[in-house]
């Protein structure tokens, strides 16, 4: 006679120590296997949306850091572009090119965090989180010395950055770039092969390509699938088109696929940050914008390859030094969408390799 | 020596019969697997006082970390073990059983004529019992080899008839 | 002769024959009680500090000087701490689960051997005992789980104890090659006859016999189910106070057990020249410690089912093989002449290089193929961090220099520049800045001025608004307060605090700053 079971629903979060912020997940199990699982997140809305509507164009930017705090750098560029594109401002290639480097080397830090935190998930005891973070606090002294700030930066201002690089910068940024394919390749040594985490990973939570398309997945997530795209090389946007580097792409679309997607873009980064050193040309680094900029009617949207995914601003504005409607369109909320069917079927330690795997930050979620 | 060997062996008489009766008569099934657990403990003792190493050891080792281990598991997946067993339609005629039983072991063991030993073995207990269950003309070799398959056979059973099809 | 025996034989001339017999054993099991708990402190310090170091940071060094002190702050904390028992559940059997889990943990120590004479009894059946006891800590796990009342915890417990049940065989089979070669039971004779350390006699069986010890103390990468990050809930998990503190005790203490047990059976026990041999064995007891937290260190967590299949699919039958081989050897050559020791380790490679092609985990997606090639490069990576200067800053003591540019707390205001013009009070994307001006003959005077730092986003953008040069960033980070109403700084409070302006938006400000501690300085070109 066969044993009745009966499903039963555990509540994970929203506090709990690996969920990556405050979110909330209700799974329902059939005695190990997961059958259905709730994402419920917006515990972290702050009402971003609405609050730009009352600050000016310049204004934003603060907030903008404060969207995917893991990776402002990316979050100014992708808006002050969308400012840009709207008002018909010219920013100088100087410019470009700083954009471009701090860009690339936050997602550098972007993905040291993400791939630290997932190991943390896997119960590696901190030993790749606290070396990924030593490289990640090299990154932070860099930006203090440009901007004065490690984390939330308000750097990229509309029509250019706000400082010139200072003196200092160059060398440093030297040291890190000559040093950072040694400490992957220790990452590498440390983990890539590694049974262990070749048990947990391969194959767990397979994406297959179609599905990640549908859900409109983007960033490691998508490229882990076996898709090519990259904001970067589809659509280039700033100076992107004048480096020569290339796109990971998975095969299998598993857990162990979008680990391996994200290292393979740092080193990718590295490549970008070492050509974009020595192309810079100088001259100046901002536009003169007037203090409160007045863009014409009309609306744009302004896409960039943040390290989560697109990272996409949507701005209406109405002639007025505020903008009329301000959207976000965040890469870790669309990403989540494809967490119920990546974890069905699965154990419970295995959902939470694979939300580890998809590198959400709440902020940008909850907005 | 002979007050310490009589003190020990009183305490573990007593708390070897009152944990096998707390077995018996406790409502909470899980407090009488743990009586349970006491009482072998108990009898692992009296076995170190008839300086009878090995079987001492051996007792834990199987009992308590076999056997008390599996009994728990086999409460752990039945639901209503607060509740303790429901009292049974058979209890007169248990009690005749055990009653009859209970006679014929105090015949059985009063009436054989037991060779004890008193002075304690000079040499471990564990190369004699090897010998008498492994040596090929005294030992027993052929039934040891047999009760494998035969163990063999229970647990290929067992996943057998509980494995998924 | 121990020295316990020595002990019995003086004292039974003045005291009855029980109680020859009690005294010494009573006094004993105090000395053996005291020590193994205050190597089992150090060992929590060693961990401490030793994981630490693998992760190129310091571990604890706050509490004493080097932080000897943090086993007893630990334990202070969890003395302290209210004790608290589920309301419903079993009392009795929720308050006596830490003591049947502790208990077996300490009672192992009575069969090791420290040195040849300081053994607390060499029991004829020493090892056979140290198996059977340490059989029981399932029953006290099983009991935690029980008495919370909570039914994750108890399947939580009934899962460790399958997994402490799977892992008993492997260990006790590759014990199986120990004792083909000693001949024996007792721990002294199995040191006694370890002319060759037996982990070259027997590399796959001290292999197995580590791996398997490992997982019955539930230590990673076999710890999936106390990790907090992974399950909803562990059999300790109602747990709080002294309670708990025992049965973290307990899993150290069987640690040192264990490592105790390697060190006798595979490394030779108290065997060494120059130093006496109880030094001896506590070094090797605290080089297979570092082993095992090396390995904690390095590798992620194994999931529940790959454990078992490990267990039962891989470690059990190498361990089979491996006594059947050691059988073998004992028939044709009977005294192990250390000749055996290449061929053995030949055997144990090959065994283990053919049995990892047919084990398949994750069914069928992963085969351990690589015999755990990328577990050793991890581990060189791990072990390679301990030779690195540590990243560790002991704030406060020692307080890095930030950026020139650093955009501190606190703004730093020149009262004497100001024109009161307001342009920082618009330009703040918060609206923290409050200024009120009255008409002073020449210009406007700023009568009150109040900024709330404590929603302060500390962007810059006011700085960067003034037209004069009146308003700077400031170089500090320390701001905490305990009122919030502390952290609105007024006109009065501007004029009066010492100025540390940094040069963020004034780049000639820049040229008197200290320089900025990197931790990766740029190198000087040749």
């Amino acid at each position: 006679m066969p044993l009745k079971t009966e499903p039963v629903m555990i509540n994970f979060g929203p506090q709990h120590p690996s969920t990556h912020g405050v979110f909330r997940m209700r799974v329902t199990f059939d005695g190990e296997v997961i059958v259905d699982l709730e994402p419920v997140f917006g515990y972290l809305h702050r009402g971003i949306e609405k609050l730009a509507e009352a600050k000016t164009y310049t204004q934003v930017i603060p907030y903008t850091d404060r969207l995917d705090y893991l990776a402002s750098m990316s979050n100014n560029f992708a808006y002050v572009l969308a400012v840009e594109k709207l008002a018909g401002i010219e920013v100088p290639e100087r410019a470009q090119y700083l954009r471009v480097i701090m860009a690339e080397l936050m997602r550098i830090a972007s993905h040291l965090i993400a791939t630290g935190a997932f190991f943390n998930d896997l119960g590696a005891f901190f030993t790749p989180f606290m070396y990924m973070f030593r490289e990640r606090e090299k990154i932070l002294d860099l930006f203090e010395m440009v901007c004065g700030q490690r984390l939330t930066y308000n750097y990229m201002r509309i029509g250019g950055v706000s400082h010139d690089i200072p003196e200092e910068f160059l060398p440093a940024l030297r040291r890190f770039i000559d040093e950072m394919p040694g400490f992957i390749e220790e990452y590498d040594w440390l983990l890539a092969e590694n049974e262990i985490v070749l048990a947990r990973t391969k194959g767990v939570g397979v994406l297959p390509a179609h599905k990640a398309i549908n859900a409109s997945a983007s960033g490691p997530v998508l490229r882990a699938s076996g898709v090519k795209w990259d904001i970067r090389k589809a659509d280039p946007y700033s100076v992107y088109d004048h480096f020569e580097f290339e796109i990971p792409v998975g095969m299998m679309g598993d857990t162990y696929d979008r680990y391996w997607v994200r290292i393979q873009e740092m080193r990718q980064s590295t490549r970008i940050v070492k050509q974009a050193m020595e192309q810079l040309p100088s001259g100046e680094v901002r536009t003169k914008v007037p203090a409160l900029l007045r863009p014409p009617k009309g609306e744009v949207y302004a896409h960039i390859e943040s390290p989560r995914g697109e990272l996409g601003f949507y701005l209406v504005s109405d002639n007025s030094p505020r903008p009329y409607r301000f959207k976000v369109r965040a890469p870790s909320l669309i990403n989540l969408t494809v967490l119920r069917d990546l974890c069905v079927g699965w154990k419970l330690a295995d959902a939470i390799a694979i939300l580890g795997s998809i590198d959400i930050v709440l902020a940008e979620v909850d907005r | 020596m002979d007050v310490g060997v009589t003190a020990s062996f009183w305490v573990l008489a007593v708390v070897g019969v009152a944990s096998a009766l707390a077995v018996v008569f406790l409502r909470d099934i899980f407090r009488a697997a743990l009586f349970l657990v006491l009482c072998f403990f108990a009898v692992a003792g009296i076995f170190v006082i008839l300086s009878a190493d090995f079987l001492a050891v051996a007792q834990v080792l199987i009992y308590v970390g076999a056997i008390a281990v599996l009994i728990i598991f086999a409460l752990m997946l039945t639901r209503e073990t607060q509740r303790g067993s429901p009292s049974g339609r058979f209890r007169f005629l248990a009690f005749l059983v055990g009653a009859v039983f209970l006679v014929a072991m105090i015949l059985v063991v009063t009436g054989t004529d037991w060779q004890a030993i008193t002075e304690a073995p000079t040499e471990p207990t564990t190369s004699s019992l090897a010998q008498a269950l492994f040596s090929e003309e005294e030992g027993f070799i052929l039934p040891f080899e047999i009760a494998a398959a035969l163990l063999l056979a229970a647990i290929i059973g067992a996943i057998v008839l509980l494995r998924e099809k | 002769m121990n020295v316990l025996e020595q002990f019995h034989d003086w004292l039974i001339d003045y005291w009855p024959s029980w109680a020859a017999y009690l005294v010494p054993a009573l006094v004993a099991f105090v000395v053996l009680s005291t020590f193994v708990l205050l190597v089992v402190m150090a060992f929590i310090y060693i961990e401490r500090r030793g994981v630490g170091r693998f992760q190129v940071r310091l571990g604890p060094n706050r509490a004493g000087p080097f932080g000897i002190l943090q086993p007893v702050a630990d334990a202070v904390k969890v003395l302290t701490k209210e004790d608290i028992i589920p309301a419903a559940g079993d009392r009795w059997v929720h308050w006596l689960a830490p003591v049947v889990a502790f208990i077996p943990a300490l009672a192992i120590f009575a069969v090791i051997p420290f040195e040849e004479r300081a053994i607390f009894t060499d029991l004829n059946v020493g090892i056979l005992y140290i198996i059977a006891i340490s059989s029981l800590g399932a029953i006290g796990i099983f009991m935690a789980g029980w008495g919370s009342n909570n039914k994750y915890s108890l399947v939580s417990a009934m899962r460790t104890m399958a997994q402490m049940i799977s892992y008993e065989i492997p260990l006790v089979l590759s014990l199986a090659g120990v004792l083909i070669i000693t001949g024996s039971l007792s721990m002294v004779s199995i040191v006694e006859a370890q002319h060759v350390p037996f982990f070259l006699l027997q590399p796959l069986g001290f292999l197995i016999f580590f791996i398997a010890a490992a997982a019955e103390i539930q230590r990673s990468p076999f710890d999936l189910l106390e990790a907090e990050s992974e399950i909803v809930a562990g059999y300790h998990i109602e747990y709080s106070g002294m309670k708990f503190a025992l049965f973290y005790l307990a899993e150290y203490t069987h640690a040192f057990a264990i490592c105790a047990i390697v060190a006798t059976l595979f490394l030779g026990g108290w065997h060494g020249m120059l130093l006496p041999g109880a030094l001896w064995f506590m070094i090797k007891v605290f080089l297979v410690f570092g082993l095992l937290f090396w390995v904690r260190s390095t590798l992620p967590r194994l999931r529940v089912d790959q454990l078992m299949g490990f267990a039962w699919k891989y470690l059990f039958p190498l361990a089979l093989i491996n006594m059947f081989i050691t059988a073998i050897e004992a028939i044709i050559w009977p005294e192990f002449p250390w000749q055996l020791l290449i061929p053995n380790i030949l055997i144990a490679a090959l065994l283990i290089v053919l049995w990892s092609g047919f084990f398949r985990v994750a069914g069928e997606r992963v085969s351990f193929q690589r015999y755990g090639r990328g577990i050793i490069k991890g581990l060189t990576v791990t072990f390679s961090h301990l030779f690195r200067r540590p990243i560790t800053v002991q704030y406060p003591e020692q307080r890095l220099t930030p950026a020139p540019r650093f955009r501190g707390n606190m703004l730093v205001w020149d009262h004497d520049a100001c024109i009161g013009c307001r342009a920082c009070a618009r330009a703040c994307p918060v609206s923290i800045i409050d200024i009120e001006t009255i008409r002073g003959d020449k210009r406007l005077i700023v009568e009150k001025l109040e900024v709330d730092f404590g929603r302060c986003l500390f962007c810059g953008l006011c700085v960067e608004a003034c037209p004069v040069r009146a308003l700077f960033m400031s170089r500090d980070y320390e701001q905490a307060s305990y009122r919030r109403e502390q952290l609105v700084v007024s006109k009065e409070q501007f004029i009066a605090a010492e100025k540390r302006p940094s040069a963020y938006f004034y780049p000639d400000l820049e040229a008197e700053m200290p320089p900025q501690t990197l931790l990766a300085p740029p190198k000087e070109k040749g």
